[in-house]
């Protein structure tokens, strides 16, 4: 026997292929899967643009009803300089956080656009999300952090200062902003401890990746 | 494009295909259980990729580019599996041996494509089935040139292996 028999045997595969498939089971198992992802994306991204847009919001209303020319002259005499200050750093962060939120999503489709459907196009795709992983979008992650931050303790301290408006949210017991940086600079850590170990994760996955591109590009 | 619309024409594909799926599944998986959670995952990335088949190549060349691309990322997975740090999720029953014989001469050919390195089994089954070397280095992104030398040494090293067998 010798190779061109052995193409001939191999192609005979196309006629009497060995398995069947449930086509049943094999329905519904795209269904569950599809839902499972939509379902996972779906989650991620309003989690994103729910906290961006609950953020932008709440600056944006206290911030305006600091500066609401309604309000009786005794209101904006309680008021220091220093306070309108905070109020506008909390929108600056809220919408550097909207701005942030935006670039990540043009660079990732800017990023996707770049390749084609080759398997060597496939390998260097998935580097390109580890590499944008491990600088570009980190550094966006970073701003998204540090903006949460901000914007969190401008909102607590400016609605420390507004609350002799008569508005439903006045009755509401807010932390001191001493507590709320300490608990977002808590989870700030916590971030900091995670990233490491994802990026060292990312590092060996990058190299299994470069090893295989390295084996395509081989002679 | 509607969900119905979406699975009428994978439903098409696998039909017309399903012995380059399993072609590509056997190459990749060698143990049952293994061949059917490939072929799940080939069979999701084939559905996933329904939406985005523009007609620029053959339905064969886009369906062989998606499974090894899905093939070879499912390797990757299998070892990280294998090292303890992710679970395996696998249906049983989706994959059932039909009444066909395997042809003890196909099993010596899987053998010897599972000694090949995950990239040169790509090339190798391209090359069984016959692709054009321009085909090949469309689907696998490298040069012509370089399929050349591929595929020298590996039929080299199937002649080889032939003569071997043939004398012992």
């Amino acid at each position: 026997m010798n190779l061109d028999d052995l193409t001939e045997v191999w192609r005979s595969q196309d006629l009497s292929p060995l398995y069947g498939v449930d086509k049943a089971l094999l329905h519904q198992l795209l269904r569950q899967q599809q839902a499972k992802l939509e379902k996972h994306l779906r989650r991620m991204r309003w989690f994103m643009y729910v906290t961006t847009a609950v953020l932008l919001i709440t600056a944006g209303l206290f911030f305006f009803i600091m500066i609401d020319p309604n309000q009786p002259p005794v209101f904006s005499a309680r008021l220091s300089v220093w306070d309108y200050v905070v109020g506008v750093v909390g929108v600056a962060a809220a919408l550097i956080m909207a701005g942030a939120l935006f670039v990540a999503r043009q660079s990732r489709h800017a990023r996707e656009q770049g390749f084609g459907d080759s398997l060597r196009d496939h390998l260097r795709r998935r580097i390109a999300q580890l590499d944008a992983d491990a600088t570009g979008e980190r550094r966006l992650g970073l701003i998204m952090v540090v903006t949460t931050l901000i914007c969190a303790a401008a909102i607590t301290i400016v609605s420390g200062r507004i609350k002799h408006v008569p508005v439903p949210w006045s009755e509401i017991v807010w932390p001191s902003p001493f507590k709320i940086v300490l608990i977002l600079g808590f989870l700030y850590l916590l971030f900091f401890r995670w990233m490491p170990r994802e990026r060292q994760r990312n590092v060996s996955r990058k190299r299994q990746l470069e090893a295989l591109l390295k084996e395509l590009d081989g002679q | 494009m509607l969900d119905g619309e979406r699975d009428r024409i994978f439903g098409d594909w696998l039909a017309a295909h399903k012995a380059t799926l399993f072609k590509v599944v056997r190459a990749y998986a060698l143990e049952h259980a293994d061949r059917q959670d490939l072929f799940q995952e080939v069979a999701i990335q084939i559905w996933r990729s329904v939406d985005a088949y523009r007609g620029d190549s053959s339905v064969r060349t886009w369906i062989y580019r998606i499974a090894l691309n899905a093939a070879i990322s499912w390797t990757r997975k299998q070892d990280r599996h294998q090292r303890g740090k992710q679970p395996l999720e696998t249906v049983d029953g989706l994959l059932a041996v039909s009444a066909a014989e395997a042809d003890p001469r196909v099993e010596w050919l899987y053998r010897q494509i599972a000694q090949l390195k995950d990239v040169d089994r790509s090339v190798a089954l391209l090359m069984l089935d016959g692709f054009a070397y321009k085909e090949i280095a469309a689907i696998t992104g490298i040069s012509e040139g370089n399929v050349g030398v591929k595929i020298n040494r590996i039929k080299s090293a199937l002649t080889a292996r032939l003569a071997k067998d043939a004398e012992s």
